[in-house]
């Protein structure tokens, strides 16, 4: 969808409340939306849908803040972004703490290996696995620039983090998967 | 030699990505989305359906100008003639006349309040005369 349409049914949901334009922009980004919160939660089908309907539950309640500066797709993965971080830190709280020496303390529940209910076969799984030999902020940026596509300065704006921070997650983060990928006989 | 290795991860991630590349159906998300939504307070309704009837009324208002514009050749020359006064200095405008006319049209504001008619009729003839008013200005100017 191009920018102008997003424009004018954006006008039209702040004018109007129409649920029927706001069904257009939801149905034309969840793609989007919802393959950047999948690649984050590893694969977790049922969270990123739960993720991805938050966001655009959010993006309703601030449609009348979205100034038009930005892409309104990268103002979606910033509130899609938030969402994740949020889940995360709540997940956090609510696990109890590991003992000492374990392994829990390198690997969060929301950003290791697939959970139940990931599916979309075997590709995917390849994809979410190279993905995990990336640190969370490296994922991110990954998936912004080589999954959905963002430039590196609506990926500093999705992640609030300044460009050069970026480029250098963005190098280390594709270094370290090619180097994965290659001992795993790609390439 | 770094430069090379930094262009192999790229191409090698490029192939990785475009192998692995999915795209999302629907599959009901958006019906489920809409049904969540929540829903609007009665007043912020009636906020925005004001503000459409406000706002309809300024766009028919401006059409209704235009097509005044064309219809009548006085009201083109009235209003260009205001447009070149007001462009001409703003400054030597008559504000004590239009101050003076203001207050006394709210002095009498509240003998003519009973009747809806009566308002409309009112601004109906202060329009006129304000357009009257701006054909002269326009002649003054011409």
């Amino acid at each position: 969808m191009s920018r102008l349409s997003d424009i004018a049914l954006i006008a039209q949901v702040v004018a109007t409340g129409s649920h029927r334009a706001f069904g257009q922009l939801v149905e034309a980004h969840q793609g989007a939306v919802r393959r950047f919160l999948l690649r984050l939660t590893a694969g977790d089908e049922m969270l990123a849908d739960d993720l991805a309907q938050e966001t655009f539950i959010h993006a309703w309640q601030g449609l009348k803040s979205f100034r038009a500066a930005s892409n309104f797709e990268t103002w979606l993965l910033r509130i899609a972004y938030r969402a994740f971080l949020d889940e995360k830190r709540k997940d956090r709280e609510a696990q109890p703490l590991p003992e000492e020496g374990s392994s829990d303390w390198a690997s969060p529940s929301l950003v290791t290996p697939p959970r139940g209910g990931a599916g979309g076969g075997l590709l995917r799984h390849d994809l979410d696995l190279a993905l995990s030999a990336l640190s969370e902020v490296e994922r991110t940026c990954v998936v912004l620039q080589c999954v959905e596509g963002q430039s590196i300065k609506d990926i500093a704006a999705i992640t609030g983090m300044n460009e050069n921070t970026v480029k250098s997650h963005l190098l280390r983060g594709k270094k370290n998967m090619a180097a994965y990928l290659r001992r795993n006989g790609y390439g | 030699m770094e430069k090379r290795t930094i262009d192999n991860d790229e191409l090698l991630l490029k192939e990785f990505f475009a192998a692995h590349s999915e795209t999302i159906a629907d599959n009901g998300f958006t019906e489920r989305v809409l049904a969540a939504l929540p829903q609007e307070q009665e007043g912020a309704v009636r906020l925005r359906q004001w503000n459409l009837v406000l706002n309809g009324t300024g766009i028919l208002a401006v059409v209704g100008m235009l097509v005044a514009f064309g219809t009548f050749g006085w009201v083109r020359t009235a209003m260009v003639g205001l447009a070149r006064r007001m462009l001409m200095g703003i400054a030597n405008f008559d504000w004590d006349a239009l101050l003076v006319q203001s207050m006394l049209f709210l002095h009498r504001l509240p003998e003519l309040l009973p009747s809806a008619q009566q308002m409309l009729a009112l601004e109906l003839v202060l329009i006129s005369l304000t357009v009257l008013a701006a054909e002269r200005l326009a002649r003054l100017y011409k």
